[in-house]
């Protein structure tokens, strides 16, 4: 194509356009607004569907508000409720993380059930067999835990790596192949054979004392609470704060959380970008392991001593839906863990003092989930639509 | 006495004023546009366009990228609605709401990205959606049967049977011209149908085309390319800015004619020669040998690209450019050979120490592959560089500096952006574009791979960016520069490459060189060198 | 070592392993409808969960046969959540279907309550007559019905009109609309038909093959049918072949008795045979092209 030159007409230079470097306030409390819409409404449904269940099954209005009340009464105003609260959150909060860091990855870490129970396995063993000032001891045996649930994620990190496998089947298999190791071990080499009374129990032998953590109770009546000394809240609850708080920076302000992002968000364009995939998915898999690990601790150095076999289950999945929730922030996800353990106080009261069956708030935590992904999707579009709208009118 | 067919446009020179072209009124027109409207977001993606084709010929409809020609015929196609404005197809105004009711009308369209079933075979992706069946169960026999006998009808020999994952390029496409002829289309619309044929793979189509026409049929093909249109259409509509500027005849006209229209000044494409003289290798490649799946994709590629020189590669999608390109930057490792960047070995090096040691790359897919788009501007900016200081010190962000690098690359590249802090997304294909490539530029490289770089971007993005090559290559870059554009490859290389069947086959003077040349070597019928052995 | 090889083929492990096979490839079946529309399901485990528990419940209260229909119908509303989250709102496959799991966790046990008065097993039910097979002993009517399931299945997908579209709709559902093809009605069909084979699965499990329901009784079969879809290359044959491994597997957990080998370790067979599969077989396989892609009719090309 030759065509004859004539100098083109001068094009208008554009004016230093003032591009802006952030986002004004009024913009960022808008979409503040917006993404807490869709927790808002999830909460709002399944608090609906909640009730409609409780009426079709119960047939009585007096029924609901005796939830209702239990669940304000018990729940929240008992004076030992925000104890138990923080106390479950504990586990929930440290499983929530692991699975987060999974989502920021691009990974569905299934596995976190296995992890924690392997991890707990692992910590309580250390804290029997190995003796040393609590200073040294508690240290060690959480980093045994992480250690347990890191050991627990390796297995389908190498298979997703080197083999693509998907981590949703791999680390669901883990679980049930923990649950028969455990089995195995806490019925026959780990079981502790020198244990007192008529029943002998499926359970390690009891961590040193050094090993316990202690409970938080006497600090949180220090400052104008008012726990029962028995109310199961403990240190871990702090060290679970502090891991949210951790989280939180590593992702925003560290070239590793940047990296992590890139790949969860676009893994095609992270190759070509310098960032070592398979190294970065196996360390996102690994660590989401060792965050796993930490969940089982609380039971086994705050409360029990040992590591028994009726652990509790739910948690992983539990926490899949605390990450979803949370949106994998930090705070998010502490938001959603005390939402959940809020629940499970709450499942408590409506059982000891209504008639409904009080596993009427497990249907109100899967309608949450259901609803809540339904509404961040629908929050998105209209956020992404309004964006490119506006962007359009701007060129 | 006719008049011109003239949208009168702004208050730029138009073209000289001459008497357009009209269809005889023997037959209703095939198809005939009427002040048709479309809008997106406030831009006019076609503004009143008035467009006749008639019953019977052949129309080509040409204008620059965003000239609107692609939203005009969805509109005819039923994949989207006008604003304003009515489409009669012989004669008759419809609505075509969905392109089921196209199909209806017996209007077909072959769209520039082939919509196929790859798994599936010939037979199956023609007859889908209007599978010939006996009871519930899919009549395989018959449908074989059917399209063997169309395919005889306009000239090809395709296997029904065959897998179209096993088709190359140009008989895919003839697949899918199949799927219009099966549906009884006798208004066929091809969309940019050479995009992704070679000059003699052209020919053949235009071959096909004619042999439709005998039969009777009616067809319209988008193209920008004047030659090819010139060769083979009776009539031609020039659209610009979403404007219908004018239609001519083909036999009346010349390429400079609607050139001039479809750009409304008259341009013209210099070869651009460096001020500075190419200096010693930066890249050198030898005997790089990579297998895909069995099949040998680089089978001995030996070239080198120099300081202060463009590089440009030509070749057909698929004889190995993107193999190689992997290769280059670290993607893949490959089977044999090495390659050397400033004289370091980095055959088996990872991407980022290859980015370290000054490689830059601007990949062709720069969606999927240079940015994340749910993340924000500044972010993006800085992508590949991230690790490095002032962005990053000892495993810590610095945002601020990432901030502060992503305004300079949009003041200089003059992206079009709110704000610094939007995600990507929110920024048009172009001026995404223009982001990486500000990006890519800004890290300082001795090497540049670009990967069709001005592929989507409006001729006056284009021409900056040549402008940016070419002062960055006489300030010292070496540029691997990989295109689809012949005209682009033949204005800015010093030195052309051809790449067929896994090897470099030919290198030329890029200012010696024409494009039939090229088109030889590119599809294999000559070569200067032996195959390895 | 005569008695090994009872365990591991006699006619005890053979029997075994075909009321193994039948869930797994039932629920494979499934997963093959709605992976080749192009909708990743990964709440068959959860669907299956409902089959077991509704499977019970009808077959306590309207007989057997009710209690397989209701249970398919069970699966099939439930797989209507994960369709709409999935196809309409587009919601990310893999979390819609860890939402359907999660339902399965805790809505069973409530629905259990109020109908058996406790949360973890419901009465004794009522089966389907059985009929005997030489050398293999009892087997239930839904075995040879599975066959015939299998047989229609590969029928519809690969013969049909309409598995061909499915099947398009899996693979380029763009090429598909262009063709009139409705991509997303396709792909509801695939999500609902695997739904209702889940359900039929879990219903042969808590009616046939053990006589009541107990909490937690599919023991992971569903995501152990993923794993055979991914060994059986998204085919119904290739789902057969792969179900009669994993079941051959579950049966030796029953039979398998080696003495140094501990019995929870034979218990965990059937889920270290999946790793084993997984870490073999994944790259070799071709999933649908366009599998676990949102897609959006009419979105501009």
């Amino acid at each position: 194509m030759k065509v004859e030159e004539r100098p083109p007409p001068p094009q208008p230079e554009p004016a230093a356009e003032a591009v802006a470097g952030r986002i004004g306030l009024a913009e960022q409390a808008r979409q503040l607004g917006m993404r807490l819409l869709a927790p808002a409404v999830s909460l709002v449904v399944s608090a609906l569907v909640g009730a409609l269940v409780i009426l079709v099954v119960q047939r009585s209005f007096k029924d609901l508000s005796a939830v209702a009340s239990s669940m304000w009464n018990y729940g929240l105003l008992n004076r030992s409720s925000f104890a138990f609260i923080f106390g479950r959150a504990t586990p929930f909060i440290f499983a929530g993380l692991a699975v987060a860091i999974g989502f920021k990855a691009g990974l569905f870490n299934i596995g976190v059930e296995g992890q924690y129970a392997i991890g707990a396995l692992v910590a309580a063993v250390v804290g029997a067999k190995v003796s040393a000032p609590t200073a040294l001891e508690v240290p060690l045996v959480i980093l045994a835990g992480m250690a347990g649930g890191l050991a627990w994620a390796l297995i389908p990190a190498l298979l997703k790596v080197y083999r693509g496998a998907h981590e949703v089947i791999s680390t669901i298999m883990m679980n049930y192949v923990a649950n028969g190791l455990l089995l195995y071990l806490l019925s026959g080499p780990l079981k502790d054979k020198h244990q007192v009374g008529a029943i002998a129990q499926q359970r390690t032998v009891e961590v040193h004392d050094t090993a316990g953590i202690g409970s938080m109770v006497p600090f949180f009546n220090s400052i104008g609470f008012n726990f029962r000394a028995s109310s199961p809240v403990t240190w871990l609850f702090l060290l679970a704060l502090v891991s949210a708080a951790l989280y939180a920076f590593v992702v925003r302000r560290t070239r590793f959380g940047f990296e992590l992002r890139v790949l969860g968000t676009n893994p095609r364009a992270a190759e070509p970008a310098g960032i070592r995939t398979n190294s970065m998915m196996l360390k996102a898999m690994l660590l989401s392991g060792a965050v796993a690990g930490l969940a089982g601790l609380q039971d086994v150095l705050g409360f029990d001593g040992f590591m028994k076999l009726d652990y509790v289950r739910f948690y992983g999945f539990t926490a899949i839906a605390i990450a979803l929730i949370g949106r994998n922030t930090g705070l998010g996800i502490v938001a959603g863990a005390l939402l959940f353990s809020y629940l499970d106080r709450a499942s408590s009261g409506i059982g000891l003092n209504t008639d409904v069956p009080k596993e009427v708030t497990l249907i109100m935590q899967g309608v949450i989930i259901l609803t809540i992904v339904v509404a961040y999707e629908l929050v998105r579009r209209a956020a992404a639509r309004r964006q490119l709208k506006e962007a359009h009118e701007r060129a | 006495m006719a008049r011109p067919d003239e949208a009168h446009a702004g208050a730029e020179a138009g073209p000289p004023e001459r008497a357009g072209s009209e269809p005889d009124g023997a037959q209703p027109l095939a198809i005939e546009c009427r002040g048709v409207t479309r809008r997106y977001a406030g831009v006019l993606a076609n503004d009143q366009v008035d467009f006749k084709v008639a019953h019977g010929e052949v129309h080509a409809l040409v204008g620059e990228n965003g000239a609107g020609k692609s939203t005009l015929m969805k509109m005819v196609y039923g994949l989207e609605q006008p604003d304003e404005g009515e489409i009669l197809v012989r004669g008759q105004p419809e609505r075509i709401d969905s392109p089921r009711k196209a199909i209806a009308l017996r209007i077909g369209m072959v769209h520039q990205h082939f919509m196929l079933v790859e798994a599936f075979t010939v037979a199956e992706n023609v007859v889908l959606g209007a599978e010939p069946k006996r009871g519930g169960l899919l009549d395989q026999d018959e449908a074989n049967r059917e399209v063997a006998e169309l395919a005889r009808g306009f000239g090809t020999k395709l296997d029904p049977e065959a897998r179209v994952e096993t088709l190359a390029v140009g008989q895919q496409q003839r697949v899918e011209i199949l799927k219009l002829l099966y549906r009884g289309a006798d208004i066929l619309i091809l969309d940019e149908p050479t995009a992704v044929l070679v000059p003699q793979e052209v020919e053949e189509l235009f071959d096909n085309i004619r042999k439709l026409k005998e039969q009777g049929k009616t067809i319209i093909f988008i193209a920008h390319s004047l030659e090819e249109v010139l060769a083979v259409a009776d009539r031609i509509t020039v659209l610009r800015d979403g404007k219908a500027i004018g239609t001519v005849t083909a036999a009346e006209t010349t390429e400079e004619e609607v050139a001039e229209m479809m750009v409304g000044r008259p341009v013209l494409l210099e070869r651009v020669h460096g001020q500075t003289p190419s200096g010693d290798p930066e890249l050198q490649v030898e005997g790089l040998r990579m297998l895909d799946g069995g099949r040998e994709a680089l089978a001995g590629v030996k070239l080198d690209v120099r300081r202060s020189e463009i590089y440009g590669l030509a070749g057909v999608e698929g004889n190995g450019q993107a193999e190689l390109v992997e290769a280059l930057v670290g993607l893949r490792h490959p089977d044999a050979g090495s390659i050397r960047l400033g004289g370091r070995d980095i055959t088996r090096e990872h991407v980022r120490q290859r980015r370290e040691l000054g490689l830059s790359y601007i990949p062709e897919d720069r969606h999927a592959r240079a940015m994340v788009l749910p993340m924000t501007l500044w972010e993006n900016s800085v992508l590949g560089q991230h690790e490095r200081p002032p962005f990053s010190w000892r495993g810590l962000l610095n945002p601020k500096a990432m901030r502060a690098r992503a305004t300079d690359l949009v003041r200089a590249f003059r992206v079009k952006a709110p704000s610094i802090a939007v995600p990507a997304y929110a920024l048009s294909g172009g001026n995404q574009q223009k982001l990486v490539l500000a990006r890519e530029f800004a890290s300082g490289p001795k090497l540049l791979i670009a990967a069709y770089p001005t592929r989507g971007l409006d001729i006056g993005a284009t021409e900056f960016v040549w402008k940016q090559l070419v002062s960055a290559r006489d300030a010292g870059l070496a540029v691997l520069l990989i295109s689809a554009n012949l005209e682009e490859i033949l204005a800015l290389s010093d030195r052309v490459g051809v790449i067929y069947d896994g090897r470099i086959t030919a290198e030329l003077d890029g200012s010696k060189a024409t494009m039939n040349e090229l088109g030889l070597y590119m599809t294999g019928a000559r070569s200067d060198r032996e195959p390895a052995a | 070592m005569p008695e090994i090889v009872g365990q591991l083929i006699g006619f005890a492990v053979i029997a075994s392993a075909i009321r193994s096979f039948v869930p797994l490839f039932l629920a494979t079946i499934g997963g093959v409808f709605n992976e080749r529309s192009g909708i990743v399901n990964i709440g068959i485990d959860g669907m299956m969960i409902f089959g077991t528990w509704f499977g019970a419940w009808g077959a306590l209260r309207f007989g057997p046969v009710a209690g397989l229909l209701i249970a398919m119908l069970a699966g099939t509303l439930v797989a209507l959540i994960h369709a709409i989250a999935t196809v309409t709102f587009r919601v990310d496959h893999i979390v819609s279907g860890v939402a359907i799991n999660i339902l399965a966790l805790g809505v069973p046990r409530f629905l259990s309550i109020v109908a058996f008065g406790q949360g973890t097993q419901s009465p004794a039910v009522e089966q389907l007559p059985h009929f005997s097979v030489p050398k293999l002993g009892e087997m239930s009517p839904v075995v040879p019905l599975t066959l015939v399931l299998g047989v229609a299945a590969w029928y519809v997908l690969n013969r049909t009109v309409f598995g061909l579209r499915m099947r398009s709709s899996g693979e380029n559902p763009r090429a598909a609309e262009s063709l009139g093809v409705r991509v997303v009605a396709m792909r509801y069909a695939g999500v609902l038909i695997s739904g209702a084979f889940a359900g039929l699965a879990g219903a042969y499990i808590s009616v046939e093959l053990v006589g009541q329901y107990n909490e937690g009784m599919n023991q992971g079969r569903g995501f152990i049918a993923l794993a055979a879809l991914i060994l059986g290359n998204w085919s119904v044959v290739g789902a057969a072949l792969a179900s009669l491994l994993f079941g051959w597997t579950e049966a030796l957990t029953v039979f398998l008795r080696v003495s140094w080998i501990d019995n929870a370790f034979i218990q965990s067979l059937p889920y270290i045979a999946t790793l084993v599969v997984l870490a073999l077989f994944f790259r070799r396989v071709r999933p649908p092209k366009a599998v676990g892609q949102a897609y959006e009719a009419g979105a501009p090309i």
